[in-house]
């Protein structure tokens, strides 16, 4: 059921580099992305994490109601690993070109004068408390959203891992038919068709669990009519679709693996396909997830 | 701004994710003008069921939303119980019942002894069909056989039904052959 994304920084640089061949566009957002992602990969293999206990009893209760696994706030964080990720990250973010590097400049500061309460940030985002970050970025002259951003990238890989270990609790006979996490409950940024038969994924917008999914519906809204349920595809990008929903209005990104041999690593993939988020736009759909 | 706490970390998540990459500082014009090049098509998908044989896989069909409809391509569908995405070499080339330059459109006759087809109308060729199979059908009729019993039946004809005949138009075409007094009916799917 799950399929955790890991790749090794070589994997992550090359397929970096294919996708800026294919669309130089991309160029100075992939290497930014690159070094945040690389970084991320890194501090997965440091990680130590306990695994979340769930008692036969209440796993069968989330599964007759379909509930995620887990809330939010329940997810464990390595907060060292974390905050040494949450450093590497200001550092990238220091030196690259991004309006972030005042912010980034400013947390750094912040953590060398011990001004810093990184706990409470990182249980912040989890117990989705905005007053924790709205206090912070004022006291330290930082914006909310850059906050926000390395905040939430230096604890993914916590996420990913934690998400990992808890998918070990589902079994292929009882496959998740939802249209949000099985984990955590967010909603999904991504589809994939993978393998010879073209099955379909969903990978969480949260977390990155990924999950075997039905193949015709809107994780969104659940229609399945396929009077309304529509793509939007490019023959000089075969690997990627857009699959739109007439009934709810949204739209999910797709990538069809067995369409190319380049290296896949979705959150390079989201990140290199931000123009089929603007045509989708441009059609007057919105993403399932939130923008900024 | 002003935000509820599900729309918060909805928000970390569309920013990590690099939907937020605006807000980041990059010039996204060079991506607002490959999304401006890019030539993008508009298709829906149906699901169906492979014709060619009994076992029933599940396929997906693809068809063009541009006011044509044609098909631009069929699958397997992962979802069905049969083939899990799986089709077989005639199943995966399906779509080119319809789409396929090569097709006959129209009937195409090679007289006895002739070595050229050629092409003829539609109402010469049913009409042909129709009086040959009544004169083959007539030619061997049995309205009794040995013991006497009514059979009303003809053995000089043998039908194969086309692998390309859906459901219905198999059952319309076996009404028709029952009704003509045939007995050997086979089908494609059962061979």
């Amino acid at each position: 059921m799950t399929d955790n994304i890991q790749l090794t920084e070589d994997q992550i640089t090359k397929a970096a580099e294919s996708l800026k061949q294919l669309r130089p566009a991309y160029g100075a957002i992939l290497d930014f992305y690159k070094q945040i992602f690389i970084a991320q990969e890194d501090s997965k293999d440091k990680l130590q994490i306990d695994p979340i206990q769930i008692s036969e009893e209440m796993l069968s209760i989330k599964a007759n109601e379909e509930f995620p696994l887990i809330n939010l706030s329940e997810f464990v964080i390595d907060a060292k690993a974390s905050k040494m990720l949450l450093i590497k990250i200001c550092n990238i973010i220091k030196l690259s070109s991004t309006d972030m590097a005042s912010s980034a400049r400013a947390i750094l500061k912040a953590i060398d004068a011990k001004e810093f309460d990184l706990d409470s940030l990182f249980f912040g985002l989890l117990e989705e408390d905005d007053s924790v970050f709205e206090k912070t970025a004022k006291k330290h002259d930082i914006k909310k959203d850059d906050l926000a951003f390395i905040v939430y990238n230096s604890i993914k890989p916590s996420l990913s891992i934690c998400a990992q270990q808890l998918s070990t609790y589902f079994s292929k006979d009882q496959p998740w038919t939802k249209g949000y996490c099985p984990i955590c409950g967010s909603p999904p940024m991504l589809s994939m068709f993978e393998g010879e038969g073209g099955e379909r994924f969903l990978l969480c917008g949260f977390c990155w669990h990924k999950w075997s999914s039905r193949r015709l519906y809107c994780a969104f809204c659940d229609n399945t009519d396929s009077k309304t349920l529509n793509y939007l595809y490019s023959e000089e990008e075969k690997e990627y679709r857009v699959d739109l929903c007439d009934k709810c209005k949204k739209y999910i990104k797709t990538i069809d693996t067995r369409k190319t041999e380049r290296i896949i690593y979705p959150p390079l993939e989201q990140v290199a396909t931000l123009h089929l988020d603007i045509k989708a736009k441009e059609m007057k759909y919105e993403s399932g997830i939130h923008f900024a | 701004m002003n935000v509820t706490r599900r729309e918060f970390i909805q928000i970390t998540g569309a920013s990590a994710a690099g939907l937020a990459v605006s807000g980041l500082g990059f010039d996204l014009s060079p991506v607002k003008a490959h999304a401006q090049m890019l030539k993008t098509k508009y298709a829906k998908e149906t699901t169906t069921i492979c014709c060619y044989c009994a076992v029933g896989c599940g396929a997906i069909v693809h068809t063009s939303k541009k006011g044509d409809g044609r098909v631009i391509n069929i699958e397997g569908d992962p979802d069905h119980v049969i083939n899990r995405g799986s089709l077989c070499s005639k199943g995966a080339s399906i779509s080119q019942l319809t789409e396929n330059e090569n097709r006959l459109v129209e009937p195409m006759y090679r007289a006895p002894y002739a070595k050229e087809w050629k092409k003829v109308s539609w109402d010469w060729s049913l009409t042909q069909i129709a009086e040959r199979v009544k004169k083959t059908r007539d030619a061997a009729f049995e309205y009794k056989n040995a013991k006497g019993q009514v059979v009303n039946r003809s053995t000089n004809i043998v039908s194969v039904g086309s692998a390309a005949m859906d459901n219905e138009e198999c059952w319309i075409y076996q009404a028709l052959m029952r009704a003509i007094g045939l007995v050997y009916i086979e089908h494609q799917a059962r061979i």
